[in-house]
C-alpha cells in the first residue's frame, strides 16, 4: 500500500498540481487540492482498472476539488493572501520551456468550461478524445470550446495591448 | 363519403403564407456543405488517430473549415521537409516546443539521430527502428517535429535543416532551426 503511495505521488503530483494550480491560482489552495484527490483514490472502493483510468480519474476528481473549492461560500467571500497569484503563469512550473507568459495568463483567465480543455489540450499534451474521457464530454463539445476559449485567449490579449 | 369521392375530391390548396421556392435553398446548400467538411474532418482525425500519414492526403476544405486561419496548417511540404511518422513524443522529452494556443496548434521537436538512439537502446529488433529512414541527408542536421492541431489531428516531418532556405518564412523549416539551436 505504502509502495503504491509512493508511487502515485511520484508518478502524478506534479502534473495534478499544474492542473490544480491552473484552477485555483494559489499554490497552497492547489496543494490542498492535490492532496485530498490523493485521499479520495486512497478511500474509493471500486478498483479503477488500469494506469490510463487511474490517471484519468485522478485530472477530473482534482478539477471536481478545485471547482467545489470555488464555489463554496467561505471561498468566496475571502482574498488569496498569496502575492504569486498576480502572476499565476510564473508559479505554475511546467516541464518544458514556454516563451510567452502572457498567453498563459490569458488561458488562466477563462471561463472553467474553456480553461480546462483549453489548458489540458495545449499544455499538459492531452488528445481530444483522452480531454473527452477526463471531463466526461463528447469529443465535438470539446473542440467547440477549444475553438471557443482561443477565440477568447485572442480578445484578452488584445485587451491588454495598448 | 367513400374513398373514391375523397381521392376525387378537389386538392387542398397551397398556404398562402408559404415562402417561395427557392428561398430555403441558401440555407440547405451551406448546411449541406457544413456537413461535407465535417465528414471529411472527421475521416482526417480517424486516419491520424491510427497514426497514418495524414500530410500525404491533404484535405484544404476540411482544415481550413475547421481551423481557418491557422497558417501552420497551410504548409506544404518542401525540399527540406517531408512527412515522418508520428511518434508521440512528450513535452518533457522534447528539445523546444511551441505552444500557439491563439493559432490552435502545438509543436514539439527534438534532434531524430537522439529519437532514433533512444529508440535502439528501448528495442532489441534494429529492422523496426531503421524504417522511414531516408537513404540521403547528414543524420545530425535531421530534426523531427510534431504538430498537434485544435481539430485533433497529429501529424509528423523530417525536416533536413541544411536543406533550409536562410531567409525562410515557412513554420515548421523555422522551427526545425530554432529546435537545432536549442538541442
Amino acid at each position: 500500500m505504502e509502495q503504491e503511495w509512493s508511487y502515485l505521488a511520484e508518478e502524478y503530483r506534479a502534473m495534478l498540481y499544474r492542473i490544480a494550480f491552473s484552477n485555483m491560482k494559489n499554490r497552497a489552495d492547489a496543494e490542498d487540492a492535490v492532496q485530498e484527490a490523493f485521499l479520495r483514490y486512497m478511500k474509493e472502493d471500486a478498483p479503477i482498472p488500469n494506469k490510463e483510468h487511474e490517471k484519468a480519474w485522478l485530472i477530473r476528481t482534482t478539477i471536481h476539488i478545485c471547482l467545489d473549492i470555488l464555489k463554496s461560500g467561505w471561498y468566496q467571500r475571502t482574498v488569496p493572501w498569496d502575492e504569486s497569484s498576480m502572476s499565476a503563469a510564473k508559479n505554475i512550473y511546467l516541464p518544458y520551456q514556454i516563451r510567452d507568459d502572457l498567453t498563459l495568463e490569458a488561458v488562466l483567465q477563462l471561463p472553467t468550461h474553456y480553461r480546462n480543455p483549453i489548458y489540458l489540450f495545449y499544455y499538459e499534451d492531452y488528445s481530444i478524445h483522452e480531454i473527452a474521457g477526463i471531463l466526461n464530454e463528447k469529443e465535438g463539445t470539446i473542440k467547440t470550446r477549444l475553438r471557443r476559449g482561443r477565440e477568447e485567449v485572442k480578445k484578452i490579449l488584445t485587451e491588454r495591448r495598448p | 363519403m367513400s374513398i373514391q369521392e375523397v381521392q376525387g375530391a378537389k386538392e387542398t390548396p397551397a398556404y398562402q403564407k408559404k415562402k417561395k421556392a427557392g428561398s430555403g435553398e441558401g440555407f440547405q446548400e451551406s448546411l449541406l456543405q457544413n456537413l461535407r467538411v465535417r465528414e471529411q474532418d472527421e475521416e482526417t482525425y480517424a486516419d491520424s488517430a491510427q497514426g497514418k500519414k495524414c500530410a500525404q492526403e491533404p484535405s484544404e476544405a476540411a482544415r481550413i473549415g475547421v481551423t481557418g486561419g491557422v497558417r501552420v496548417n497551410a504548409a506544404m511540404l518542401t525540399e527540406a521537409v517531408q512527412t515522418e511518422k508520428v511518434r508521440h513524443i512528450r513535452y518533457e522529452e522534447s528539445d523546444h516546443v511551441k505552444i500557439a494556443v491563439t493559432e490552435g496548434y502545438t509543436l514539439k521537436g527534438k534532434r531524430l539521430e537522439d529519437i532514433e538512439e533512444s529508440a535502439r537502446e528501448q528495442t532489441v529488433n534494429m529492422t523496426d527502428v531503421s524504417e522511414g529512414e531516408p537513404a540521403e541527408g547528414n543524420k545530425s542536421s535531421r530534426v523531427y517535429v510534431e504538430a498537434k492541431y485544435e481539430d485533433g489531428r497529429i501529424e509528423a516531418y523530417r525536416v533536413e535543416t541544411e536543406r533550409i532556405p536562410l531567409k525562410t518564412t515557412h513554420i515548421i523549416e523555422q522551427f526545425a532551426l530554432e529546435t537545432m539551436r536549442e538541442a
